[in-house]
C-alpha cells in the first residue's frame, strides 16, 4: 500500500520535472528578478511604486478599457469559436480539412499584416464598404473604433476557441444527447442539459487563453483602433522601451500579471465547476451539411465565417501580387528568392523559413513534451483541480512581453550563459506555448476515463501500453491542438525574438518588418503569405495526421 | 482477436519517424560560425539593416581585407538602445559600433554610458560636416544623416488653396478627421511630430493645441507604416511623415501625388548619429568604419536607401531626389537635455489627453 503510494508520488514529481526546470530556469527566475526591480529602492524592497500606480486615475483607467476590450475579444471569440467548434467537431462540409488547417492561420500572422489585411478588407475603400455600396448605397466606419480592435482580436482568437471547443465535442460520447432525447427533452435541453456542460471547460480553456492574449495586445490596438485605445502595454512598452525606466515598468508589468492572472483564477475555478462527462471510446461521426432546408443557416454560417476568416487572408494575397500602378505582378516573390534584399549574411530572405521552421520544430517538441507531462501527471496522479498551480503555468503568457524579453536578454548574458545560442530562442518560445499546450490537452485528457485506463491495467497493460494504446489516442485531437499553437506561437513571435537573436536569425515575421521598413510594402505582403503558406502546411500535415489517428481508432473501437 | 505485435504501435511509429525527421532537420541546419581574423559588429534599425547596411558591409569589407563587418537589427533605433543598454547591464554587448541613434535620445544612451568618447583625429572626414549638423557636444557620437518630419498630403485630393498654411490651421473643422497622425510613445516620427508642436506652442500650450486639434485626427497609429497604408488607402489625405515621401513615391511607384506641407517654412529635424560602444576590443577599426560612413561612396547611399539627407555636402544626390525632398527654410528642433528632462511628462500629458483619461 504504501510503497505503491511512494511509486506513484514518485512517478507524478518524475513528470511534473520538465515542466518545472522548463519553467523555473527560463522564466521565473529571470523574469521574476526583472520584475522583482519593480519593488527595490535605495532602503531595499518596498510596495512604494505599486502603491502609487493602484492610485493614479490614469493606470486604473487603462487597465479599466484594457481589460474591458479583452473582455468583449474573448466574448466575440467564443460567439465565433463555438459555432466553428460545433462544424468542425460534428459536420462534414467540401474542404473541411483545408478549412481546418486554414482557420489556424490567423494565429501566426504579424499584426501589422493583420491591421493590413483589415485595411483592405473594412476601410472606407475597403472590399466590405464596396460591397455594402453597392447594394445598399451606404458605407460603415469599422476601422479606427473599439470594434475593429474586437474583430482583430476575434480574427486571432476564434480559431484559438473553436479548436479547443472541437477537442472537447469530439469526444462527447452522442449516445448520452440520444439518450437524452429518448427521454423526451427537447433539443434545446440536450443542448442545454448535456452537451453545452460537456464542451464547457473547452470553450473556457479557450476563452482564458483569448482574453489573457487581448489583455497584452498593443500593436494590434494602436494599428486598428488608434492611441485613443491605448492599454496598459503601451504604457509598459513606454516605459521600457523610450523612457528606458526600468522599476516603473517593472511595477507596471508586475501590476498587469496580477491583474490578468486574477482573471484567469476566476475563469479556472469556473472551469474546475463545471463536470467532466467522460468521453466516448467511439469516434463522433460527422454528419455532412446537407441540401436540406433545415441546413440552410448552416450554409450560411460557413459563408459568415469564410467571409471573416478568409477575407483578411485573401486581401494580403492580393496585395502582395499586385503593382503599385495596380497591375498585377509576381515581382515581389522573385525579390524574395534574391540575395539582393540582403537581412544576413549574404543569404536570399527565403532564408528566413528556415529559420522559423527550425525554431518552431524545437519549441513545439520541447513544450509538448513538458507541458504533456505536466497535465498527465496533475491529471492522473492528483486528481482533483488545482485552480492555483494551473494559473501560475499560464503566467508566462501574463507577463508583458517587453519586460519578459528584457529579462531573458539579461539572463542569457548571465547565469544562462551556458546555454547554447542555438537553444536560446527554442527555450523562450516552448516557455510562451507551454500554457497553450497545458490548455488544449487539459480538457481533453481530463475526459479519458480512468476507468478505461484501470481496464486495460487489469487486463495486463503496463502503465505505459496503457497510456499509448488507450489514453493517448483518445486525447489526439488535443495533442495536435496543442502542436498546432506551439508551432504557431513560436513562429509568430518577434518581440523576445529580435532581443535573443544573432544577426543570422533573422524569422519570417521579422522580415515582414524588415520589408516595411525598407518601404518594400509588396515583399512584405509576399513574406506573409509566404509565412501563412508554410505554417498552414504544417499545421494541414497535423490535421492530416490526427484524422488518420482518429479513424484508426474508429476502426479499432468497431473491431472489439 | 489476433493482432500483430506491432498493430497498435505502428502510427506511434509514424510520429516517432516524423519527429526525429524533423529533428535531424533542425539540428543538421545549425551554422557554423565564420572564423574571421576580426570582426565588428554594427547595431542599428531595421530600415538601416534592410536598406545601406549590405553595400556598406561589402564596401568597407574590400577596403580592410580580413574584416567581417556583422549588422545586427533588433527593431526600430529605440528597441535596439534598449537591446544594447539590456546587454550591458547584464555585463556586456556584442556591439561594436551603434548606428542610428536619434539625437533625441542621445542624452540618455550616454547616461547609461552606452558611448566611448570619440577620438575625432581619426575621422578625418568630420571635418566635410557642416557644424550645424554636428550637434553631439559631448563628443560621443557622429552625425550620418538627417531628415525632416512634416505633413504629407494627398494632392489628387486636396488642392492648392484648401492647403493648411500653419499647424494651427490644421485644427479647422474642415479638416474634421483627415489627418492621421502616429503615436510619439511607440514611434519616432511621431515622436518628432509631437515635439514640433512643444517648440511651436510652448509647454503646456501645446497641450491646449493637441485638444483642438483632437477632431482633425481620424487616428493615432503605432507606427509609420501602419499609418501609411492608411493613408494610402484613402483613409485621410494627410499624415505625418517624412519631407522625403514625395521623391520616395517617384522612385518606387512612379507616382508624386504624395506632397510635402512645411507650415510657414518649418519642418522637424531629426539627425541621426553613430557612435561607438563602450568597451569595445576593436576601437582603431571601428572608428575607421564611421569614417568610412561619412565618405561620399556611403553618403550617397543615403537619399535612396534610407530617405534621409546626406550630411556630407560633398555626396551626390539623385536628380529627382534633389527635386522632390524637401529641406525646409527653417528647421526646427528642441534642444535634447531639455527633451530628457521632460519628456517622461510630456508624454504621460500626451497620452491622457488622447485617451481621454485624466
Amino acid at each position: 500500500m504504501g510503497s505503491a503510494q511512494r511509486r506513484r508520488r514518485r512517478r507524478a514529481l518524475l513528470l511534473l520535472l520538465p515542466a518545472a526546470a522548463l519553467l523555473t530556469f527560463v522564466f521565473y527566475l529571470p523574469v521574476g528578478t526583472a520584475l522583482l526591480a519593480g519593488f527595490r529602492d535605495e532602503a531595499g524592497y518596498s510596495p512604494a511604486r505599486f502603491v502609487a500606480l493602484l492610485t493614479d486615475p490614469y493606470i486604473l483607467g487603462l487597465l479599466r478599457f484594457t481589460a474591458w476590450q479583452a473582455f468583449l475579444s474573448a466574448a466575440l471569440s467564443v460567439a465565433i469559436g463555438v459555432p466553428l467548434g460545433y462544424l468542425l467537431a460534428n459536420r462534414s462540409f467540401p474542404g473541411k480539412s483545408l478549412a481546418a488547417s486554414l482557420v489556424m492561420v490567423p494565429f501566426v500572422m504579424p499584426a501589422i499584416t493583420v491591421a493590413l489585411g483589415f485595411l483592405i478588407m473594412y476601410g472606407v475603400n475597403g472590399w466590405f464598404n464596396e460591397v455594402l455600396a453597392g447594394l445598399f448605397g451606404f458605407k460603415v466606419r469599422v476601422l479606427h473604433t473599439l470594434w475593429a480592435i474586437v474583430l482583430a482580436h476575434a480574427f486571432y482568437n476564434g480559431p484559438l476557441v473553436a479548436r479547443m471547443t472541437q477537442g472537447a465535442w469530439e469526444r462527447l460520447d452522442p449516445a448520452l444527447e440520444e439518450s437524452a432525447r429518448t427521454l423526451g427533452a427537447g433539443p434545446f435541453a440536450v443542448f442545454r442539459d448535456v452537451t453545452l456542460p460537456a464542451v464547457m471547460p473547452g470553450i473556457l480553456s479557450g476563452a482564458v487563453l483569448a482574453f489573457i492574449y487581448c489583455f497584452m495586445s498593443f500593436p494590434i490596438v494602436l494599428s486598428l483602433g488608434g492611441a485613443r485605445y491605448s492599454t496598459l502595454e503601451v504604457e509598459i512598452f513606454t516605459l521600457m522601451r523610450v523612457l528606458l525606466d526600468y522599476e516603473m515598468a517593472a511595477a507596471l508589468a508586475a501590476l498587469q500579471a496580477c491583474v490578468s492572472l486574477l482573471f484567469a483564477y476566476i475563469f479556472l475555478r469556473l472551469e474546475g465547476r463545471a463536470p467532466y462527462l467522460f468521453a466516448s471510446a467511439r469516434a463522433r461521426r460527422a454528419r455532412p451539411v446537407g441540401g436540406r432546408i433545415r441546413d440552410a443557416w448552416l450554409w450560411a454560417l460557413l459563408a459568415a465565417l469564410t467571409v471573416f476568416f478568409v477575407g483578411p487572408m485573401a486581401s494580403i494575397v492580393a496585395h502582395s501580387l499586385t503593382d503599385p500602378a495596380g497591375g498585377v505582378t509576381a515581382g515581389a516573390y522573385a525579390r524574395l528568392m534574391t540575395a539582393g534584399h540582403d537581412f544576413h549574411l549574404g543569404a536570399p530572405p527565403v532564408r528566413s523559413i528556415q529559420n522559423s521552421l527550425r525554431f518552431a520544430a524545437l519549441a513545439a517538441a520541447i513544450a509538448l513534451v513538458s507541458g504533456a507531462s505536466f497535465v498527465y501527471a496533475t491529471v492522473r496522479f492528483v486528481g482533483r483541480r488545482l485552480p492555483f498551480l494551473e494559473t501560475l503555468s499560464l503566467a508566462p503568457i501574463a507577463v508583458s512581453s517587453v519586460a519578459l524579453a528584457y529579462g531573458l536578454s539579461v539572463a542569457f548574458r548571465g547565469p544562462l550563459q551556458v546555454v547554447p545560442q542555438d537553444w536560446r530562442i527554442p527555450l523562450v518560445h516552448a516557455v510562451l506555448a507551454f500554457p497553450f499546450v497545458v490548455r488544449a490537452f487539459r480538457p481533453v485528457l481530463q475526459g479519458v476515463d480512468a476507468r478505461l485506463v484501470e481496464a486495460a491495467r487489469l487486463l495486463g497493460a503496463g502503465r505505459w501500453r496503457a497510456f499509448v494504446d488507450v489514453e493517448l489516442p483518445m486525447a489526439a485531437t488535443g495533442l495536435l491542438v496543442a502542436f498546432a499553437l506551439s508551432f504557431g506561437l513560436s513562429v509568430s513571435e518577434t518581440t523576445a525574438t529580435l532581443m535573443l537573436a544573432r544577426p543570422d536569425q533573422v524569422t519570417m515575421p521579422v522580415s515582414v518588418y524588415r520589408f516595411l521598413a525598407a518601404r518594400d510594402f509588396r515583399s512584405a505582403s509576399a513574406m506573409a503569405v509566404l509565412l501563412m503558406a508554410v505554417t498552414g502546411g504544417v499545421f494541414w500535415l497535423a490535421e492530416m495526421l490526427a484524422a488518420w489517428l482518429r479513424r484508426r481508432q474508429g476502426g479499432t473501437a468497431h473491431a472489439s | 482477436m489476433p493482432r500483430c505485435w506491432f498493430g497498435p504501435r505502428r502510427w506511434l511509429l509514424c510520429v516517432t519517424v516524423v519527429l526525429a525527421a524533423l529533428l535531424g532537420a533542425v539540428l543538421g541546419a545549425g551554422l557554423p560560425a565564420g572564423a574571421q581574423a576580426q570582426r565588428l559588429v554594427v547595431y542599428t534599425y531595421d530600415s538601416f539593416a534592410a536598406g545601406p547596411a549590405q553595400a556598406i558591409k561589402e564596401g568597407f569589407e574590400a577596403l580592410h581585407p580580413g574584416v567581417e563587418v556583422v549588422f545586427l537589427a533588433p527593431g526600430s533605433a529605440g528597441e535596439t538602445l534598449a537591446r544594447i543598454i539590456a546587454e550591458l547591464d547584464a555585463g556586456g554587448t556584442d556591439a561594436d559600433v551603434f548606428v542610428g541613434i536619434s539625437d533625441t535620445q542621445l542624452p540618455r544612451a550616454i547616461d547609461h554610458g552606452v558611448f566611448m568618447k570619440l577620438d575625432r583625429s581619426l575621422i578625418p572626414n568630420l571635418d566635410k560636416v557642416p557644424v550645424h549638423l554636428d550637434f553631439d557636444e559631448t563628443g560621443h557620437v557622429i552625425p550620418f544623416d538627417h531628415g525632416y518630419v512634416t505633413i504629407i498630403y494627398d494632392s489628387r485630393v486636396l488642392s492648392e488653396e484648401e492647403l493648411p498654411q500653419t499647424l494651427e490651421d490644421l485644427t479647422d473643422p474642415r479638416f474634421r478627421s483627415q489627418l492621421i497622425a502616429i503615436d510619439p510613445r511607440t514611434s519616432s516620427v511621431g515622436h518628432a511630430f509631437l515635439m514640433w508642436t512643444i517648440a511651436e506652442f510652448g509647454d503646456p500650450g501645446y497641450l491646449e493645441f493637441w485638444e483642438r486639434l483632437a477632431p482633425s485626427l481620424l487616428t493615432v497609429t503605432g507606427g509609420w507604416s501602419a499609418a501609411y497604408s492608411q493613408y494610402e488607402a484613402g483613409e485621410a489625405p494627410m499624415m505625418v511623415s517624412y519631407s522625403t515621401d514625395t521623391a520616395a513615391g517617384v522612385y518606387y511607384a512612379d507616382s508624386d501625388h504624395s506632397r510635402i506641407l512645411t507650415p510657414k517654412g518649418q519642418a522637424y529635424q531629426q539627425i541621426e548619429a553613430a557612435g561607438i560602444v563602450a568597451g569595445t576590443d576593436v576601437p582603431e577599426l571601428a572608428h575607421r568604419f564611421l569614417d568610412y560612413l561619412l565618405s561620399e561612396e556611403v553618403q550617397g547611399l543615403i537619399p535612396t536607401t534610407n530617405w534621409m539627407f546626406p550630411v556630407n555636402p560633398e555626396a551626390p544626390l539623385p536628380g529627382f531626389f534633389a527635386k522632390y525632398a524637401v529641406v525646409p527654410e527653417e528647421p526646427v528642433r528642441l534642444d535634447a537635455r531639455l527633451i530628457e528632462e521632460n519628456e517622461q511628462r510630456w508624454l504621460r500629458e500626451w497620452a491622457r489627453l488622447i485617451t481621454g483619461l485624466r
